[in-house]
């Protein structure tokens, strides 16, 4: 597990959740278990098995818990930290 | 000169199965092979290998299993209800090709039956007995040096086919004592490119029987190995059978007997011969038919109500008359009784 | 801008879709199992036991050696295998009518033995590969395809607590009961299962984990109401808790 980077002064991190729609069986056990509401379920396209699938909706809200990836039955989600770009490296 | 030992049958088979390198034995006590469980017990922990006392006779043959997968050489034995325990654990063995040493000291049955000597295991022991198509190489040792060479074959074609071999002995072989002489020869270890662990560096390896859609293939390729086990593994032994016109077929315990009542009626001046499968399974059908041309009768003796009778009228397909002399439920045919039969065919 | 992997797809787990329906406890599990086998570097060493069960095809979802076992009789292959191969890695992973029913002599001995390889008992109360039949962990009243009328204890007796039976052997080192029933419940799995993992790697003697799981199909549920489920109603039966730990002693 990759270890946190610091925070920007602003405080907020920046998270990527990415599923894997071929994957995605529309359990809608990530969409259940965000605490912050950023998934939701596709009501208007299926994916190659025929199901609706789960998709980030409001990846800004995201605080990075993993829920979403601890949940999945078919390891899907995968979730990336993305750095800010004006934070000191140094 | 090779040194000449006094063991009984049970003993000496268990010795056989340890010089051939048996890294582990699982057994559940059943008589009449208790003796060899108990000596694999002696032996192989104070070898340092692997011994267990299974929970019962299903948990002894997959735990052979389990051993094979690695490579080790991993034997089981019991008694016919505790190998009929077994059936589903050995047609897994042949379903997913792994080298394994099955022994059945038989005795009556059916049922709980008795702990007195039988060959009414013939059918399940060449049949495959399991379910599926398959079959065990079967071994019918008739002798205490049989009983011993028979462990060192089996392991030796076991591994060679990757298919379970199966020692068909009988309550008094594994009773009886008699001299014999043990092997010294290093136990040779073929190759296993197939065994499971130490996976570093490969594709992992799957055990299996189970191929979606794939089943029938698995089949043929199983059937195709069999052929090969029938066109170079069938082994008999003929005695006196040269210009014999009655051709007695026995193994095991009935085929001492049977090669009795030939010497005494080859005394009188009947020409009878004896040949001894010591394969069941390849049956020595080959063997059988090479006589047909001066054989006149057959007489089948066996252990039972006629089992491996099937084999020889299939084998003789109808030439000559063939003739069947049996006993069940534990008991065993007479010399005098054989050559009564004898007497009756001419 | 730069991203850094906080959580990827475990590499011991194969890139295909499992066959499991949605929401399935056995998908959550192999996960965890794939990312443990990852983190603690068991891949190469490792021999797993498939069962019979909806699981029957877990060799084709990780990547290490595998065997298929009949069923109930994993125990009786793991202890094969680890007996003729001490420095194997050995997984026997179990369903409720392979370790509760068929098996039950078979785990019982194995435990009593001491065998040194880790069980993980899968127990999700039904049986789910042949259609939705009862289960010797079946709830008391539950409606499968052979209790239709509701599990009656008086003709078919009651749920069995394997891990109460088991923790009343000597020789066992981590016997653990665990439940899947959303995050928290995941992880609290893949710590017990690490303990677990870690006992036979110190050759400590038999581990087992029992995970209560959702199975969302039988139980007629969707996949959120059936973790639900379990943590309501399943663990109010099969407490969850760490029976024994020998790991510290």
């Amino acid at each position: 597990m990759a270890a946190p980077t610091k925070k920007s002064p602003a405080g907020a991190r920046t998270f990527r959740i990415a599923i894997r729609e071929d994957l995605c069986k529309g359990c809608d056990l990530c969409v259940s278990f965000c605490p912050k509401d950023c998934l939701a379920m596709t009501t208007d396209r299926m994916n190659v098995k025929g199901m609706p699938f789960a998709e980030c909706v409001r990846p800004g809200d995201c605080v990075g818990c993993r829920a979403c990836a601890t949940v999945c039955p078919e390891a899907a989600i995968e979730l990336f930290e993305i750095a800010d770009q004006e934070e000191d490296n140094g | 000169m090779a040194k000449r030992v006094l063991m009984t049958g049970n003993e000496a088979l268990g010795e056989g199965a340890i010089r051939a390198g048996c890294d582990c034995y699982f057994g559940y006590p059943i008589t009449p092979q208790n003796e060899l469980t108990a000596y694999m017990a002696a032996n192989m922990l104070a070898k340092g290998r692997v011994f267990i006392q299974s929970e019962s006779e299903i948990a002894a043959i997959n735990m052979v299993f389990g051993a094979a997968t690695t490579g080790a050489r991993a034997m089981t034995s019991s008694s016919s209800p505790g190998v009929s325990l077994k059936q589903e654990g050995i047609s897994y063995l042949a379903a997913t090709c792994l080298p394994a040493v099955i022994v059945n000291v038989m005795r009556a049955g059916p049922g709980l039956g008795d702990i007195t000597p039988s060959q009414a295991d013939y059918f399940q022991a060449t049949r495959g007995g399991g379910h599926g198509d398959y079959r065990t190489i079967v071994l019918a040792p008739a002798s205490v040096q049989e009983m011993h060479d028979s462990a060192v074959l089996a392991f030796e074609l076991a591994d060679k086919y990757r298919n379970p071999v199966l020692i068909l002995a009988d309550g008094r072989l594994g009773q009886m004592m008699e001299p014999l002489v043990l092997t010294e020869a290093e136990p040779v270890r073929p190759d296993k490119p197939w065994t499971l662990g130490d996976s570093a560096g490969r594709k992992k390896r799957t055990i299996r029987s189970y191929y979606a859609g794939k089943v029938e293939e698995n089949n043929l390729r199983i059937q195709e190995k069999l052929r090969r086990v029938e066109r170079d593994e069938a082994r008999h032994e003929p005695h006196l059978m040269d210009d014999a016109e009655i051709m007695l077929v026995a193994y095991g315990t009935s085929a001492r007997l049977s090669r009795g009542a030939v010497d005494a009626v080859r005394a009188e001046g009947v020409k009878a011969g004896l040949l001894r499968p010591q394969t069941l399974y390849p049956f020595p059908s080959e063997a059988i038919r090479s006589h047909l041309d001066h054989v006149k009768s057959v007489l089948v003796v066996e252990m039972s109500g006629g089992q491996m009778l099937e084999d020889v009228q299939l084998a003789v397909e109808g030439k000559v008359p063939t003739h069947f002399h049996g006993r069940m439920g534990g008991g065993v045919p007479s010399v005098a009784d054989i050559v009564e039969e004898i007497h009756l065919l001419l | 801008m730069t991203e850094t992997a906080i959580y990827t797809r475990p590499a011991a787990l194969e890139d295909v879709s499992m066959h499991y329906c949605p929401g399935c406890g056995h998908g959550i599990l192999h996960r965890l199992v794939a990312e443990l086998f990852d983190e603690m570097h068991l891949r190469d060493k490792t021999i797993a036991v498939a069962p019979v069960g909806c699981s029957v095809i877990a060799y084709e979802y990780w990547d290490v050696d595998c065997t298929e076992s009949a069923h109930g009789r994993a125990p009786a292959v793991a202890t094969g295998i680890k007996r003729a191969k001490p420095d194997a890695f050995v997984l026997a992973y179990q369903g409720d009518g392979d370790l509760a029913s068929i098996g039950t002599a078979e785990i019982i001995h194995a435990a009593n033995r001491g065998e040194n390889y880790t069980t993980i008992f899968i127990n999700n109360t039904v049986y789910g590969m042949t259609g939705g039949q009862m289960a010797p962990t079946t709830l008391a009243g539950q409606v499968t395809a052979t209790s239709p009328k509701g599990r009656d204890v008086a003709t078919m007796g009651y749920p069995l607590r394997m891990c109460e039976i088991l923790d009343t052997l000597e020789a066992p080192c981590v016997i653990a009961r665990t439940m899947i029933d959303g995050p928290g419940g995941i992880r609290k799995t893949k710590t017990l299962l690490r303990k677990a993992f870690d006992a036979q790697l110190a050759g400590k003697g038999f581990s087992l984990v029992e995970v209560l799981s959702p199975c969302p199909t039988y139980m007629r549920l969707s996949p959120t109401e059936a973790m639900a489920h379990v943590k309501a109603n399943v663990s109010a039966y099969f407490p969850v808790k760490i029976f024994r730990d020998r790991t510290v002693e």
